[in-house]
């Protein structure tokens, strides 16, 4: 999942891009408003964690300009602003959800990912495929009952494919949704990728179960329907 | 509790009654007066009619005169009507038949003299009555035909009394007396159920007055109260009325955006703090010492934050002192500049400054209002704006002059940009900035006796003067009209205190 964070204080920023990241979502940052808008228009979030008062450009205006540019992405608002008029000022400008500073950093969590199932229309957080679970909540893996034990990356793979199961995945929509701004991609990234997550869900069944598209990508499916 | 409508009526009412029950009384009284004056003035010419009827013939007295067949007289007015005429020595000359013989007293009258007086009737009755004595008058005894009525009469005044019963004329008065206290009664009524709808109709103004300000909510200060249509009694309150409303609004918004503001730039460091220390929590060693390092460093952050905020405070309610000493304003300036020109934004900065600007004041009072005016400048200036920092002497001491471009600042924003963490929002700053420079200036500016105002300048250009005194206690020049000033009316002098965060 690609998360956009748009937050003034460098800090903060930096806190919650670390913390994101090592939750497995893909994080990009950007401490001004109108750079907010830019990325959010030119590249395809999930999430966008969204500060309100921003140099150049306000988070509501940002929020906006980005709803009427079908920008729709879940903005989560991340405010000090706690009144009811703020909330329901963010919420109608277009947010999905608002949280109040300070924040407990695993409600954050808790709530991007809540925001990320939203996005793919997923009410639970496991999702299920012949035998293969995948648990967006705790990140946790299982396949015919075994564990399957997967790096940060792959993880984000596989959860990517699991919010669209039976629908094929482009290489550049996987690398949008799994590399942020600063990562290094190699051109072979993603196939690599693909095929050591293969290997690792194989070991616990012999079924395949992400099967290669020719010409469309990847498809997480029981048969490869 | 007091009620307008009712006092007034009850004021009106209490005195407008007893006027009605005087007037009644007084008309009855005239009324009563008039008819006993013309029943008097009756009496009085019957009287000058009998008198001539009384004539001395010789030794003896005649009273020509029959009251019966008199024209006005008893018979035809249907008076109870007696008439008794004595001689000198109190015997009888003549009285009416119904008398016989019994005499009509009255108290007795000089010669000459008519007395009228009220008179009891030998029937018991109450009436009035007429006294007159008088010479008679004499007829030679050859000029006169007919039988005398005494042929010989002591000499002397002849003593007339007449009366007739008023009682006839009490019953009308009686009929007046009643029809007054009704009528009186009726109108005293009317008269009241008329106040009690002219006072409301009267009042109605001020009960609208009242519906508006008891419908104006405390939540919703917006609320304002007519004026047009209002009597002119009432404008000047539903005027004064919606002024004192309209800064009741805009000091409640000054508040709602301060405590926006204050949430903002204290909940910040906040939440960066619990950010840093959750996400860092489970960090290898050397990410861990980072994570602390940056806490220590918002803290720092915060410490000056409140520190300014406590400066500020106390600036305010006259708990910070001044100690004066000699300050070379334009040299200080001039260090000042050189100082920030050393940073990266050195090339936006100029400095005019006259030389031997020499000013009492507190030293690090004015080194921190110089130190946030310039550092204010510095941060909202564009990239590629300028700055410029002027001082000159005035009559009454120096101006200081800190002109920057700005972007979108209004006139506005002028009245603002003095408040605790008041920022335009969406202007980019340089550098991190809590918002309350500004604020700091214009309370140590109260405790320095000197004048900090805004003007917006073609450019734009946000022009800081600072006006100060050449001594702590000499008063600074008056502000131009349509300035926006910080200074408050009264200065208080405050005891010193710690020194202040730029």
């Amino acid at each position: 999942m690609r998360v956009l964070v748009v937050e003034d204080s460098s800090r903060l920023r930096d806190a919650v891009q670390t913390g994101l990241q090592r939750h497995g979502f893909a994080v990009d940052v950007t401490g001004d408003g109108r750079q907010g808008l830019i990325s959010a228009r030119t590249t395809e979030y999930d999430v966008i964690i969204l500060d309100i008062m921003l140099p150049e450009m306000d988070g509501l205006e940002l929020l906006t300009q980005a709803r009427s540019n079908d920008v729709d992405a879940m903005v989560l608002l991340l405010t000090a602003r706690d009144s009811v008029e703020d909330r329901v000022k963010g919420l109608q400008a277009g947010a999905d959800d608002y949280l109040v500073k300070p924040f407990a950093f695993d409600e954050l969590v808790a709530r991007v990912q809540a925001l990320a199932r939203r996005r793919h229309g997923a009410r639970t957080t496991t999702i299920r495929v012949d035998d293969l679970e995948v648990d967006t909540g705790t990140k946790r893996v299982r396949r015919g009952g075994i564990d399957v034990t997967l790096k940060p990356r792959e993880y984000a793979i596989l959860e990517y494919l699991a919010h669209r199961v039976n629908r094929p995945v482009t290489r550049d929509e996987l690398e949008e949704h799994v590399y942020d701004e600063d990562s290094q991609v190699r051109s072979n990234a993603i196939d690599s990728a693909v095929c050591n997550l293969r290997a690792r869900l194989n070991v616990a069944s012999c079924r395949p179960i992400i099967h290669t598209r020719r010409g469309l990508g990847y498809v997480l499916s029981e048969q490869g329907v | 509790m007091r009620s307008i409508r009712r006092e007034l009526t009850r004021r009106v009412i209490t005195r407008v009654l007893p006027l009605i029950i005087l007037g009644s009384v007084l008309s009855y009284v005239l009324v009563r007066a008039a008819v006993y004056r013309e029943f008097d003035n009756a009496l009085r010419h019957e009287m000058q009619v009998l008198s001539t009827a009384a004539e001395r013939i010789g030794d003896g007295m005649d009273f020509d005169f029959a009251p019966e067949l008199a024209p006005g007289g008893p018979i035809e007015t249907g008076l109870d009507y007696y008439f008794d005429a004595r001689l000198s020595d109190g015997s009888l000359l003549k009285q009416t038949p119904m008398l016989k013989g019994a005499k009509l007293d009255m108290q007795g009258t000089r010669v000459g003299v008519m007395a009228l007086g009220p008179v009891v009737l030998p029937n018991g009755r109450v009436g009035r009555g007429c006294e007159y004595t008088f010479e008679p008058r004499k007829v030679e005894a050859a000029a006169h035909a007919g039988a005398v009525v005494r042929p010989f009469a002591p000499p002397g005044p002849v003593r007339i009394v007449i009366a007739a019963s008023t009682s006839d004329l009490e019953r009308p008065l009686a009929a007046l007396a009643l029809t007054e206290l009704l009528v009186g009664t009726g109108v005293l009524c009317a008269t009241v159920l008329a106040l009690l709808s002219s006072v409301r109709r009267g009042l109605a103004p001020l009960s609208e007055l009242a519906q508006e300000v008891t419908a104006i909510q405390p939540a919703n200060l917006s609320a304002r109260v007519t004026e047009t249509g209002r009597p002119n009694e009432l404008r000047p309150i539903a005027s004064r009325l919606n002024a004192l409303l309209a800064r009741l609004e805009a000091a409640f918004t000054r508040e709602k955006r301060f405590a926006s503001n204050a949430a903002h730039e204290l909940r910040t460091p906040v939440a960066e703090v619990r950010a840093i220390a959750e996400v860092g929590s489970g960090a290898q060693p050397e990410e861990m010492r980072r994570a602390l390092r940056e806490i220590a460093s918002v803290a720092s952050e915060m410490q000056g934050t409140i520190s300014t905020l406590l400066t500020i405070a106390r600036a305010g309610s006259g708990l910070l002192s001044v100690s004066a000493s000699q300050v070379d304003l334009g040299t200080y300036l001039s260090e000042l500049c050189t100082r920030r020109q050393a940073g990266p934004l050195a090339p936006r900065l100029e400095c005019l400054v006259e030389p031997g600007l020499l000013i009492e004041t507190d030293l690090a009072a004015i080194a921190s209002v110089l130190g946030n005016l310039l550092d204010n400048a510095l941060a909202y200036t564009p990239a590629h704006g300028r700055v410029k920092v002027s001082a000159v002497a005035t009559p009454l001491g120096a101006e200081v002059c800190v002109r920057n471009h700005v972007t979108d600042l209004s006139e506005t924003d002028l009245t603002n940009i003095f408040e605790p963490f008041w920022r335009k929002r969406g202007t980019p700053v340089a550098g991190s900035h809590s918002g309350l420079g500004l604020s700091l200036v214009r309370a140590l500016c109260e405790v320095l006796n000197a004048q900090i105002r805004a003007e917006l300048l073609p450019g734009p250009e946000l022009a800081l003067y600072l006006a100060l005194p050449r001594s702590l206690s000499g008063a600074v020049a008056n502000l131009p009209a349509g300035a926006v000033s910080t200074k408050s009316p009264q200065h208080q002098s405050a005891p010193r205190s710690e020194s202040e965060q730029s």
